[in-house]
């Protein structure tokens, strides 16, 4: 971890799916700095550093993105691809993380180079759990590309 | 021993006559054997005779009276059967016979002298004697009388007695001949070196009477049979008699009695023939006359027969033409043909056609007619009218050729319904379509065009042979003013047989088809179940009519693609209910287990929060989880509404618009008030067509949406107005000062579960709602936004109209 702050940045419209997000995520302490945003124009915003996130203090390149794809204004998956299709952006795993199971959904990411694809459980034991899996495997065990 | 070799010699030379006798006989039955029955008697007599000279000069009477009555029988058979034929036989026979006898006589008698009596082997018992030459030539003289006498009285009776014939007069001919046959050869015999007896003569006289009459039945019965074999006009015919004696010249005028009776049945054979013949017969002369025409002949030629002959064959009265009408070269007319080749010509066809307008196809075989020198003398022809045949022929052919385009029509069509079959997209429908049309019709330029959601233009689809810029033309064409678009209004099929002069054409196209050329075009409305779906135009390189066949083709080819793109169409529909579907159940899924997360993540940390005793997060995830609660029955009230559109709906009224927003205005009061916004309503605002409950659903939705996103103002403004959208049709707008949509959402924001920002309340279906039932009414809606921050404006078209007093608000 090199003692750098890990960052990461959660895309999430729901105020309460964000809640028991970033709640697991520190309990376990996975992550120095959680940011959300809740739509995808602003996600979009964030990672290419536009307009309320201009500034790199204020918006540092996540290490991990967790990624809802049912998003207001710009859809999760255009944010997927954007992200993937940018030569800078592109190297920052993404991971989704979305009520939906739908074949389509789960097809869609992965032909835009999503790195992981996770469904929300309903139950709060196995919530608990993925998030604090997720925690570790990205922010722990996972080797992250040096920028 | 010699002596029986003698007789041997002269039987054979009997037999040999006999065969002789039978060869020049050419009839076969009883002719034949009344020649043998002759010849045989004749020779027994003449035999006998010879012997009884040889030994005894005086008559014999058993010889003379039983052999001359049979062979006097036997000519006169002969005779009554066939007067001239069989009976000169006979008669050749006769007389052969009797030199016969002359030289058996001489040659016994010279054996008698040489031989000596003993040579001679006598038939008939009795004393001998010696020929007497004086006694042949009187026997052969009676004799022939005799058969002389036995025809001209058998001819006498039958003539004069027609009725007594049969009986009568074979009896009387024979004892005729005896009887003069007796007398002759008594009489004679009784010249002067002769010795006659009167008491000879007297026997022979009995003798010959009694076998006359012993042999009357035996003559009348077989005349009476022949007479039933032969044909009567033998002996009713009056003939010279019998003309051995009167030689050459009886004989002749016998056969040209004969030729003028043949002839006479001949002329009668041919007169009847002409008259009754079914064909025109017709003889024309070496100038090309007509010498002679049978009735039939007048008919066919429409001249009554007088006036005919005498015309020429050619005569300016009847033009002569080929069967359709055109001309026909004189010297394919069969007498020029026949006078040029001299040889028969068969089924020369050709019409006549006479000056009141009647017209005849005729069929003419012609033979030439030789004169004594073999030269060109006329000819003679049958002519058969076969107009009605010819007619028959037509019609039969015109028959044959309908039924192929027919069949030609069906092929069509099975190949365009076969290539349809499985084609669902309209554009893959039109294509194969316009593929079909070229490969089989081959009009130089197909266009397919779909009638478009508004019914007022026509998109082209699909075309061939169309230039880029004609294609630009004709892209859309309005249904007023397009001779497609009159199709289409008229629901039937309409030909311009020349584009360029119709006035109904698109007078753009006009132009532009006038300029390449093109002349005639069909358009092919595709109606199916009623309903338009487009059109097939068909352009063709020239002016052309079509026949009833072509315009069933078209219709049948109609019928045939408007089935595919009406089918074609129920696809599409389905398919996009059925993504409606699968969206519907996706978003469901989604937005009623997000709410489920909420609520168990929560209740964990609730249960957390109560055992560490932390009061503040406790009352936090109380609320976190009685909020997602209640989001997800909000939702699932939205949805159980949303199911209920279409379904159930009250009965359509005329609805006053203002009403509508007046009553949906005072169900979202409380929030208009918390907020301060203004509604806005126009005067005079239309009446619409539906479910009043549904309508005021439907303004209430937009109010509260307009609410929702009013943004930062203080005092938002509702402005509600309308507009006309042409007959039956009115358009209503609810525009805001709000945020304003984004141009890139304003489909989106229709959609289930839509929300363009996830921190506004409610619950994603109000506009979907909006949607659903304004388009459960036939109608549409629409955003129109300047984007964002700039207001929005949503318009509804419903069926309606303005109210009487009403201008545009």
């Amino acid at each position: 971890m090199n003692g750098e702050p890990v960052v990461v940045l959660l895309v999430e419209d729901s105020e309460d799916h964000a809640e028991l997000v970033v709640r697991n995520l520190h309990e376990h302490n996975v992550a120095n700095r959680i940011a959300h945003v809740s739509d995808g124009q602003a996600a979009l915003d964030y990672l290419l550093r536009r307009g309320d996130y201009a500034d790199p203090e204020r918006s540092p390149r996540p290490h991990v993105v967790l990624l809802d794809l049912r998003l207001p204004k710009v859809d999760g998956l255009e944010v997927l691809r954007a992200i993937k299709e940018h030569p800078e952006l592109r190297s920052i795993p993404v991971v989704v993380l979305t009520t939906s199971q739908a074949e389509r959904d789960v097809a869609g990411a992965y032909r835009h180079h999503v790195n992981s694809y996770l469904v929300k459980p309903v139950g709060f034991d196995q919530f608990c759990r993925m998030m604090k899996d997720l925690g570790f495997y990205w922010m722990g065990w996972n080797v992250a590309p040096h920028v | 021993m010699l002596s029986l070799l003698l007789v041997l010699v002269e039987l054979a030379a009997l037999v040999a006559l006999m065969v002789l006798l039978h060869r020049g006989s050419v009839r076969f039955g009883l002719v034949p054997l009344f020649a043998y029955l002759s010849g045989l008697a004749v020779l027994t007599q003449a035999t006998a005779y010879v012997y009884v000279i040889a030994y005894e000069p005086r008559i014999s009477v058993n010889s003379s009276t039983l052999f001359v009555p049979v062979i006097m029988l036997a000519v006169l058979v002969l005779y009554a059967i066939d007067g001239t034929v069989a009976a000169r036989q006979a008669v050749l026979a006769i007389v052969g016979l009797s030199l016969l006898v002359f030289f058996a006589a001489a040659f016994n008698q010279a054996r008698v002298r040489w031989l000596g009596e003993e040579s001679l082997v006598p038939l008939v018992p009795g004393p001998r004697g010696v020929l007497n030459p004086s006694s042949v030539l009187v026997s052969i003289i009676a004799f022939t009388s005799g058969l002389q006498a036995v025809v001209s009285a058998y001819q006498f009776v039958s003539n004069r007695a027609p009725r007594l014939a049969s009986p009568l007069a074979p009896g009387v001919a024979i004892l005729a001949g005896l009887w003069v046959d007796a007398l002759l050869f008594s009489l004679l015999h009784g010249m002067p070196g002769s010795d006659t007896s009167w008491g000879r003569v007297a026997r022979d006289l009995t003798g010959k009477t009694a076998a006359g009459v012993l042999l009357w039945p035996l003559a009348t019965a077989y005349i009476a049979r022949a007479a039933r074999r032969q044909p009567q006009s033998a002996v009713r015919e009056p003939r010279p008699v019998f003309d051995m004696l009167f030689g050459l010249q009886g004989r002749m005028e016998t056969d040209l009695s004969r030729a003028r009776v043949d002839l006479r049945q001949e002329r009668d054979l041919m007169s009847r023939l002409m008259a009754t013949s079914p064909v025109g017969i017709v003889r024309v002369d070496r100038d090309g006359r007509f010498a002679f025409a049978n009735d039939q002949a007048g008919r066919v030629l429409g001249l009554a027969r007088s006036r005919l002959v005498g015309r020429t064959y050619d005569d300016p009265a009847w033009k002569i033409t080929d069967e359709a009408g055109g001309t026909f070269a004189p010297e394919r007319l069969p007498f020029a043909r026949v006078r040029e080749t001299v040889a028969p010509v068969y089924g020369v066809r050709h019409a006549v056609e006479w000056p009141d307008g009647r017209r005849a196809i005729l069929s003419v075989n012609a033979a030439p007619l030789l004169d004594a020198g073999g030269a060109f003398d006329g000819m003679v022809a049958i002519i058969d009218d076969i107009t009605e045949r010819r007619r028959g022929e037509a019609e039969r052919e015109a028959l044959i050729h309908e039924l192929e385009a027919r069949n030609e029509a069906l092929q069509l069509q099975n190949s365009l319904a076969g290539h349809l079959q499985r084609r669902l997209g309209i554009e893959a429908i039109a294509e194969e379509t316009v593929a079909v049309l070229i490969r089989h019709s081959q009009p130089p330029l197909v266009a397919f065009y779909v009638l478009e959601e508004d019914r007022a233009t026509l998109r082209l689809v699909a075309a061939h042979g169309f230039s880029e810029s004609e294609r630009a033309i004709g892209a859309t064409l309005p249904v007023k003013g397009s001779l497609s678009g009159l199709a289409v209004a008229q629901g039937r099929l309409l030909v311009a047989e020349d584009l360029t002069q119709d006035e109904r054409v698109f007078p753009e196209m006009r132009r532009a088809l006038t300029r390449r050329g093109v002349k005639a075009t069909v358009v092919i409305p595709l109606a199916f179940g009623g309903e338009m779906l487009g059109t097939v135009n068909l352009v063709f390189d020239r002016a052309r009519t079509f026949s009833p066949v072509d315009l069933d083709t078209f219709e049948a080819i109609g019928q045939t693609v408007a089935l595919a793109l009406s089918n074609a169409r129920h696809v599409a529909w389905l398919e996009a209910k059925n993504a409606e579907l699968e969206r519907f159940t996706y978003t469901v899924s989604h937005d009623l287990k997000s709410p489920l997360v909420t609520i168990r993540g929560f209740l964990g940390f609730l249960v957390r929060s109560a055992r560490s005793g932390d009061e503040r997060r406790l009352e936090e995830d109380i609320r976190r989880i009685e909020a997602a609660a209640g989001s997800m029955e909000r939702l699932l009230n939205d949805l159980l509404e949303l199911s209920r559109v279409g379904r159930q709906m009250n009965t359509p009224q005329h609805v006053p618009v203002d009403a509508v927003v007046r009553e949906a205005a005072a169900l979202v009061d409380g929030a208009l008030r918390a907020r301060g916004a203004r509604v806005v309503i126009a005067p005079e605002l239309p009446v619409v067509y539906g479910d009043r409950v549904r309508l005021v659903q439907v303004v209430q939705n937009l109010l509260d949406n307009a609410i929702k996103f009013s943004g930062d103002a203080t005092a938002p403004r509702i402005e509600i107005g309308w507009r006309d959208a042409g007959p039956g049709s009115v358009r209503v707008f609810v525009r805001d000062d709000g945020i304003g949509i984004e141009a890139s959402h304003h489909e989106k924001v229709f959609g289930l579960f839509d929300k363009i920002d996830g921190r506004s309340q409610g619950t994603g279906v109000g506009l979907a709602l909006v949607k659903r039932i304004v388009e459960a009414h036939g109608g549409r809606v629409w955003v129109e936004s300047a984007g964002q921050g700039r207001g929005s404006c949503f318009w509804l078209e419903l069926p309606g109209q303005a109210t009487a007093a009403g201008g545009e608000g």
